[in-house]
């Protein structure tokens, strides 16, 4: 069982887009847990796990992406999930983490909200 | 040995070898006797013809050699004068056909100094005169004159041409005239008498012999006298066949001719081929000889002719006899050959064929009568079976749809093997008809606790359905309550005393046993007891039985009570078995049945129960079966194997490290088992991952196991749940009450990371179950694999 990471920075760093493909359980989560750790620090605003290809999650999955919701908070970011299929929704939903997490059902919620963002930003600009 | 296409042939090629064979040797034989005997005849007719030509040429000579003797006497005793002697030679001439001529000729006298020699002779049919006396003709030197004289006795001259006399060929007989004188007696002349050779020739001609036979005459030197071609007279026979000399039968047969002999002898034919019959005779005193030849198969002419007429009528014959009898096989083969294709459709179930119809009384005529009426019957006959088998069918049809019925009252229709972790169940029920009164059943009550029962209606058929089907309805009933064997039976006899007036009772066994641990409680109502077969021995459970149901109320069971141990295994069955009989009336018997049970102990309950009916089965030999069998076999494996009793036909187990690197394994181990289970849900392969991965991930972080140390993983499952449980031999740890429960919905800032992994494994999971065993931790889930179920087992 393995975890494959790829991450995309989006508007100047402020976004981070990592997608994840395999299995999230205890033995990749600290990969991860490493990964988003090295990502996550000032001026990140939303970072997205697009779990597209993701097929499985296990408590220590679900601790890492609560460990990075809560350093994003800490530092003035959000945690966005998107993508996910029906067995890792329902993870999701036994464990009621849901009120502090951005969710995306699609590909285009996400880029509606990603391209309001940085319309939202251009305006601050002007 | 020739196999005929049919009867007639057959008939017609024996009869016709038959009467040829019997024809040819008839016939073979009639020729030969026939043919004989023509020889025979014909041998005979040639000497009769011989002897009658010689009879009538003799007879003539004779007469001229009497007549010439008489008149010799005549002149030698009388003195006649010349013209007396004259006239009476004319008129003896003139008498005597048979003489061509004769002459009177005297030596020279003083009366006729130049001698005296009138002749007389035929010609032209007129007796005509010439005077041998004739200076020219010399009469006294011609050999007539000189030879009697010489021999002073009468002769008959060779052949001669008669130049200047007769004139014509033939023989003449001199008698010497002699005179008495003193001294002796004085030849005075001769008288001669002539026959001519065509004379002699037209006797001859008489004699006929087949189309080329004839008769010939020889004189005494072989001259031929007669002959059938005039040239040949006066020759030689033998000048004229010279091939006689060098046939030696012929030389033979010739010279005897010329000796005088008579006799008939068989000869090759002079000319062409083939044999001829030679007969030949001397001819009185002549010195002539008669001879007759004539070809044999002329003789037989007539025997070819009535024999190939024979033939021909005994051809004609076999043909009419042939035609006759393929006639006659025909008309007996003809309704025969009909009878046989009827007959052919008949049996091929064609009941509406038309027989043949044969007229007369006859024995074919009787076959075909006695086939109509068989058809007849049989037409009756079927109709009738056809009847009572749509009655009997319908019956069978009720029968076999009740026997299904009741079939479906018992655990898997009489037929069950049921394999568990903690025990295996084997049963089978045969009814002795096709409905019995035999009757088993089990219930696992829950998980833990197992109702089995046993029982044997009285009597059997119908009714012992019946009532069977009632007591099986009524056990459901209280089974389901947590009753024990003794209070089921009592319920039951209660309930089954009831409202029978028919009396009919039942024998039965009725035990509960506790699963985990072992205990088997029971009760008989009158039923034997089962045998328990442990360590390779049978021997009955001892019990306290009270009596069979149904029969009075109300009733008291005594409870027994044994402890099982893994291995063992508890017999039960009906008197079906132990009372099976053979063909000699023998009973199977107790001492059987426990010996067919430990012959068979290492092997499980299928094969156990198997060797046991066969046994039965080898000793009934044929014999039919007179009573319902039932056997129930239970074999008790110990504890489960996993903390929930479940079948143990998926039974799985895994060993896996006590580390975190082992998950994956672990992960594979899992998909695999699913896989081969066809349980390949997504949703439930991903449950399932995360429980095992939350359990095995707990141990392994929480257990303080060293990294060498084995963790086993087991796997179950049945027609509605997975088990799966994990064995660890960590410190005493129960999570399900020592986790911690999170704190869930809350803010992430709030929210408890820890005892996440417990918690989904509550959510994911039907039921779990925790029990320190041994110095082991067991934690076991079960999980609903159909959707549809509902509720999870207890």
């Amino acid at each position: 069982m393995t975890l494959t990471t790829a991450v995309t920075e989006q508007q100047g760093g402020r976004v981070a887009r990592v997608s994840l493909t395999g299995s999230l359980d205890s033995n990749t989560a600290p990969e991860l847990d490493a990964e988003l750790s090295r990502r996550i620090r000032p001026g990140l605003e939303v970072l997205v796990l697009d779990m597209k290809a993701l097929s499985y999650i296990s408590s220590a999955g679900l601790r890492v992406v609560f460990k990075a919701a809560k350093a994003l908070i800490s530092s003035g970011g959000k945690l966005a999930v998107a993508n996910r299929q029906p067995q890792i929704v329902k993870v999701f939903d036994i464990v009621k983490a849901l009120p502090d997490l951005t969710v995306f059902s699609s590909d285009a919620e996400m880029d509606e909200y990603l391209r309001a963002m940085q319309e939202r930003v251009q305006r601050g600009d002007d | 040995m020739v196999h005929y296409r049919s009867l007639a042939l057959r008939l017609v090629v024996w009869t016709a070898a038959t009467t040829i064979l019997i024809y040819v040797v008839a016939l073979y034989n009639d020729y030969r006797i026939s043919r004989e005997h023509i020889i025979e005849k014909s041998r005979l007719e040639a000497t009769q013809t011989v002897s009658s030509a010689v009879g009538d040429l003799s007879a003539m000579l004779q007469g001229v050699r009497r007549s010439t003797d008489l008149f010799a006497q005549v002149l030698g005793a009388a003195s006649m004068t010349p013209a007396q002697t004259d006239a009476l030679l004319r008129d003896v001439v003139a008498r005597r056909d048979d003489l061509y001529g004769a002459t009177v000729a005297l030596e020279p006298a003083p009366e006729f100094p130049n001698g005296f020699a009138p002749y007389y002779f035929r010609s032209g049919g007129t007796v005509r005169y010439a005077d041998l006396a004739a200076a020219e003709y010399g009469y006294r030197e011609q050999p007539w004159y000189v030879e009697p004289r010489r021999r002073a006795r009468a002769v008959w001259s060779e052949p001669y041409f008669d130049e200047g006399g007769g004139n014509a060929l033939m023989a003449t007989y001199s008698v010497p005239l002699q005179r008495a004188r003193a001294g002796g007696e004085e030849f005075i002349g001769v008288v001669t008498a002539d026959v001519t050779l065509d004379r002699l020739q037209s006797y001859l001609n008489r004699i006929r012999l087949g189309e080329s036979g004839f008769a010939f005459l020889l004189s005494g030197a072989g001259r031929l006298l007669s002959y059938p071609d005039r040239s040949a007279l006066m020759r030689q026979f033998v000048e004229l066949n010279p091939q006689i000399a060098n046939d030696a039968a012929w030389r033979n047969a010739y010279d005897r001719t010329l000796r005088g002999d008579t006799d008939v002898v068989r000869l090759r034919c002079l000319s062409g081929s083939g044999a001829c019959l030679y007969a030949f005779s001397p001819l009185a005193d002549t010195g002539w000889r008669i001879a007759v030849l004539y070809p044999e198969h002329e003789m037989l002419a007539p025997l070819r002719e009535y024999s190939s007429r024979v033939t021909v009528i005994a051809a004609t014959g076999t043909a009419l006899l042939l035609l006759a009898l393929t006639f006659l096989a025909r008309t007996i083969t003809r309704p025969l050959v009909a009878l046989a294709a009827a007959s052919e459709r008949l049996g091929s179930g064609d009941l509406e064929v038309e027989m043949p119809v044969v007229r007369g009384r006859d024995e074919v005529a009787q076959l075909v009568s006695a086939f109509r009426r068989m058809q007849g019957r049989l037409k009756q006959y079927i109709a009738q079976i056809e009847q009572e088998t749509a009655t009997r069918n319908r019956l069978q049809g009720e029968l076999h749809a009740a026997h299904q019925i009741q079939m479906e009252m018992l655990p898997h229709a009489g037929r069950a093997d049921v394999r568990r972790t903690a025990y295996d169940l084997w049963a089978r029920l045969i009814p002795a008809k096709s409905v019995g009164g035999d009757f088993y059943t089990w219930l696992e009550i829950d998980r833990g606790r197992l109702l089995l029962v046993i029982g044997d209606v009285s009597d059997k058929g119908v009714p012992a359905a019946l009532f069977m089907a009632r007591t099986i309805t009524l056990l459901q009933q209280f089974a389901a309550t947590d009753a024990s064997p003794d209070v089921i039976l009592r319920s039951l006899n209660a309930s089954l005393s009831e409202h029978n007036e028919a009396c009919m009772f039942a024998t039965l066994w009725c035990g509960t046993l506790d699963v985990e641990k072992g205990r088997l409680d029971f009760a008989s109502g009158g039923h034997a007891a089962p045998l328990l077969v442990r360590g390779g021995r049978a021997t009955p459970l001892p019990q306290q039985h009270g009596p069979a149901l149904g029969v009075t109320t109300p009733l008291e069971f005594p409870l027994n009570r044994v402890q099982l141990q893994p291995g063992d295994m508890i017999a039960l069955y009906t008197d079906g078995i132990d009372e099976a009989f053979n063909p000699q009336h023998e009973q199977f018997g107790h001492e059987r049945l426990a010996k067919a049970l430990q012959d068979s102990a290492p092997h499980d309950t299928r094969a156990a129960g198997e060797h046991l009916l066969a046994s039965v089965k080898s000793f009934a030999a044929g014999a039919p079966q007179s009573d319902d069998i039932t056997l129930l076999l239970l074999e008790y494996h110990g504890a489960s194997r996993l903390l929930v009793d479940m079948p143990a036909y998926a039974y799985a187990s895994g060993e896996f490290a006590a580390q975190l690197a082992a998950l994956g394994d672990l992960h594979a181990w899992l998909g695999d088992w699913l896989r081969e289970q066809r349980l390949d849900d997504a949703e439930l392969l991903h449950d399932l991952r995360l429980v095992a991965e939350e359990i095995f991930v707990n141990i392994v972080n929480y257990g303080g196991l060293d990294s060498g140390d084995r963790v086993v993983a087991r796997l179950t499952r049945d027609d509605t749940h997975v088990a799966l449980e994990f064995v660890d031999r960590a410190g005493p740890w129960n999570p399900l009450e020592q986790a911690p429960v999170p704190r869930l919905g809350l803010s992430i800032d709030d929210a408890c990371i820890g005892g996440l992994g417990v918690f989904l494994i509550g959510q994911l999971t039907d039921r779990q179950l925790y029990r320190r065993d041994d110095g082991a931790n067991r934690f076991c889930v079960l999980k609903a694999w159909n959707p549809s179920t509902e509720g999870a087992p207890t």
